[in-house]
Order: C-alpha cells, then structure tokens, then sequence
C-alpha cells in the first residue's frame, strides 16, 4: 500500500505539473475502484459511470490544491460520495423501475423471476437470492447510511478512512455506522433464509 | 443496561472493542432479554451477509475509460472556450478582500441602481461601472451589472479542496440577491467561485482561528491561505498557475503582508508572466 501511495504521489506531481498524460494513468489506476463503489451505491451502471466520470473531472480542476496529505484514494472517496449524493438530489422525485427491484405480490416481496437456463446448485441459488435480498435493502436506507456501509464492507476502509473521507468525527462515523447496520436488520426482518447459518 | 442502550452497543460488541465493564453488562442485559438476543443474533447475521458483499463481482463496463475521457476533454474544451468568451473582460480587474467578518455577499443590482447610468443612443444599455465592492457591516457585497441583454447566469461556490458544491445561484439581470458564503471552520478555507459563463476566482476565506505561523513555502494557493488566515482578510489568487511555488516571511518586508495590515479592503495576489504584484482598489 505505501508503494502505491507513492506511485500516487508521483503521478499527482506530476499532474499539478500539467501532465495530462499523468492524469490519465492516475485514472486509470483508481477508474475500477471507483466504478465499483459507485455501482454499489446506485445499483445502476449508468449512473455509476456518470459518478464516476463526474468525480474525475472534479478531481482535475481540484489536483492543484491536493496536498497529499491523506491518500489520494481517501480524497477521492469523499468525492465520489459528494457527486452520488448531489445526483440523488438532483434525482429526487424521479421514479425508475430497475430489473433488480423486488416487486410486489399478495403483500409480500420478491424478486422478479428472471429466467436462468444457467442456474447452478441449488445452494448457489439460495446464495445469491441472499445477496440479492440484502443489496436490495441496502438500496432502501438513506444514501448516507448506503455509502457508510459500503465504504466499511464492501470498499474495506477502516472507521478512521472513512472518518477522514466524509470529514465526521470518529464517533460519529461508528454511531452512524451502527444505526445503518440496525436498519438493515429492521428491512430484512421477517426474511427467514438471510438469518439461517451458512 | 436498557434494550435501546444495548442496540448502541452491538457495532462495538461486534468488534470486540468493548470496555470489561460494558462487555458484561451488555452480555448480562442479553442473558436476561431473549428477544434482544435474537436480535442480536440477527444482527450478526446481517454483519456477515453485509462482508460477504465483497466476494460479489461488480461488472465494469469495458468503455468505461474512455467515457471518463471524452467527458473530461468535453469539459476542458468547453472551459478553455466559454475563458475566450462571455463577460470574461469583467473580471479580469475585480478583486476580492475582507475585514475582519467571513461573509462574502454577492448581489446583483439592477441597471437602474446606479447612479450614473449611461445608456447608449441606440437606447441599448451599456455596462456602467466596473464591479464595485462594498464593505457593509462588517459584510462584503459584490455588485455588478449584466448587460439587459445578457443570458442568466449561475454563480456556484465550491470548496477548491474537495471538489463539493457549497452553494448554487442561479443570477438574472434586475434581480438583487443576497448570498453569504461563510467559513465555519477553524482553518482557512479554499473556495471557487465559478460563473456560468466559464469564469473563475478562487478565493482563500480565512477560518475563526488566527494562524500563528509567520513564515512558509507552498503554492501561490498556501501563500494565499496564510495571509487569509494570519490576517484574517479575503486573497484573490489570480495566476495562470496556483500550484507555482511561492516563499514568504510575515516581518515587515513581505509586501502582500504590509497590503493587508493597511487597511486597505483589497488583497490580490496575483502573478502574470513571472512577476508578482498585487492589486488594490
């Protein structure tokens, strides 16, 4: 990790250098990171890559003021958060039907049947419905509980990365942290199968 | 130890972070309450479902650099064309500086509010005055005019650092409008002031603390910082490039230190073609 902080450091000198070359390796070190966190906020590839994209650009017009003194991968997380979350305000009332939504029947929810002439063991099957089920739900909590937890499971960073990334105290990070965990479990409550053991 | 209480504690039983003291009693309250147990269970249940998710492959679009690309180079031509165009002449010689107070007004007065418009024979409006600044209270305003004929457009202030949009203002032409952008922070801040028309001015707002240091090397855009926040005025950066190294020293002979315990209300720090001076209305 600190030869890649270094390889950072290098490439972010020589971008405030006007090395437009640089920045595009240094995209295309963080790009997959990137695209990966943000499909995990939106569930959705199009706007992912739109995050994405709009993220990079903000992180060309601020690289000048960037001072190394986090990593870079730290700035750039609370950046991703910033654009996911001004896209969500700007998305507020509008209304999209995904094919992973679950819809809803007799009162109850389930996943839509996709048809998978491909399906594997039944146990893989169970698998993935819990997967599914519990990105769903992660899908229904407010957006700063959804990049909490994605940040501290998904993306690994630790209370303090992300303490540092969304610029909140520590505490505050762990509380928050513990009240989106407690959301999930209240949405997936009544859904058997997530509580059996493996 | 009550449920609710225990709820706060499940994240840091989990982790095992605990205090003696807490751990028995949290472990004494789950002995005692079947269904906080079972909550619990579920919770830990939902942990290992939530660190699972890692192992799930995200498919990312094999076009995704280049998407990034044509998207960055779209911006950065439409920033190089909208810099060559539009009300860029204006600009050029406004200049931002402070009092004591963090607030930065920006308003828009209608033609008609200054004193000495002049309107061309043709009866089509002509810019009055330069923009003008004003101190009021303790606030700074920023007036200026749009030509009648000019588009609306947005002013929108961004912390230079992060990159986040603090506030976005939509400015018509007649309409007055009223926006303090604050630092509530301790330490100087960085903000970007970006106007719809491609115009920029980056500006270091000075924070509540005063800062002791007298002396440093950076970019132009710490020099900036340090001035803003030693004494406690707005700098103007206006450099082609901020990142540009810069020394100072606070000790009488520093000459944007001596401009900004003048009293005078300006303070820009600006370097063109290599050389450094500054501006002061």
């Amino acid at each position: 990790m600190t030869h890649g902080f270094s390889d950072d450091a290098v490439l972010i000198r020589r971008c405030q250098q006007g090395d437009r070359a640089a920045f595009d390796d240094l995209v295309r070190r963080h790009e997959r990171r990137a695209y990966q966190y943000a499909f995990r906020l939106t569930s959705n590839p199009e706007e992912a890559a739109d995050i994405v994209a709009d993220a990079f650009i903000r992180i060309y017009n601020a690289l000048q003021n960037f001072r190394s003194q986090s990593a870079f991968t730290t700035w750039m997380y609370r950046i991703l958060t910033n654009c996911y979350l001004d896209l969500r305000k700007k998305e507020k009332n509008r209304q999209t039907v995904s094919l992973d939504a679950a819809v809803q029947t007799d009162g109850s929810e389930v996943e839509r049947q996709i048809e998978d002439e491909g399906a594997g063991p039944a146990q893989e099957v169970e698998k993935m419905a819990r997967e599914q089920a519990v990105q769903d739900a992660i899908q229904r909590l407010p957006e700063y509980q959804r990049a909490m937890l994605v940040m501290y499971h998904v993306e690994m960073l630790s209370y303090e990365q992300i303490a540092e990334s969304l610029d909140l105290p520590l505490g505050t990070v762990k509380s928050r942290l513990n009240r989106a965990r407690l959301s999930l479990r209240d949405l997936l409550a009544g859904n058997e199968e997530l509580f059996q053991l493996d | 130890m009550n449920a609710q209480k225990a709820r706060e504690f499940f994240s840091a039983y989990h982790d095992g972070t605990l205090d003696r003291a807490l751990r028995q009693s949290f472990e004494r309250r789950l002995k005692a309450d079947a269904e906080l147990e079972a909550e619990y269970r579920e919770f830990e249940a939902v942990m290992r479902r939530l660190d699972a998710l890692k192992n799930v492959s995200v498919d990312v679009p094999a076009d995704l650099h280049e998407r990034i690309s044509a998207k960055l180079d779209k911006h950065i031509y439409e920033s190089k064309r909208k810099a060559t165009s539009g009300l860029g002449a204006w600009w050029k010689s406004l200049v931002l500086g402070g009092a004591a107070c963090a607030f930065l007004v920006v308003a828009i007065l209608a033609v008609n509010s200054f004193g000495d418009e002049r309107v061309s024979t043709a009866g089509t409006p002509v810019v009055t005055q330069p923009p003008v600044l004003v101190e009021e209270n303790g606030s700074l305003r920023l007036q200026f005019e749009l030509p009648k004929r000019a588009q609306q457009t947005t002013l929108v202030v961004r912390d230079a650092i992060s990159g986040s949009v603090l506030s976005e203002t939509v400015l018509a032409p007649g309409a007055e409008l009223d926006r303090p952008i604050t630092n509530g922070g301790d330490d100087p801040a960085l903000m970007s002031l970006e106007f719809g028309d491609g115009n920029k001015i980056l500006v270091a707002v000075p924070g509540r603390r005063q800062a002791p240091e007298t002396s440093g090397t950076g970019a132009l855009t710490d020099y900036a910082l340090a001035l803003a926040s030693r004494f406690k005025v707005f700098v103007r950066i206006d450099a082609i490039n901020p990142a540009e190294k810069a020394t100072w020293t606070f000790d009488g002979t520093d000459p944007m230190a001596t401009k900004a315990t003048s009293g005078d209300q300006i303070v820009s720090l600006s370097r063109v073609r290599g050389s450094l001076y500054k501006i002061s209305l």
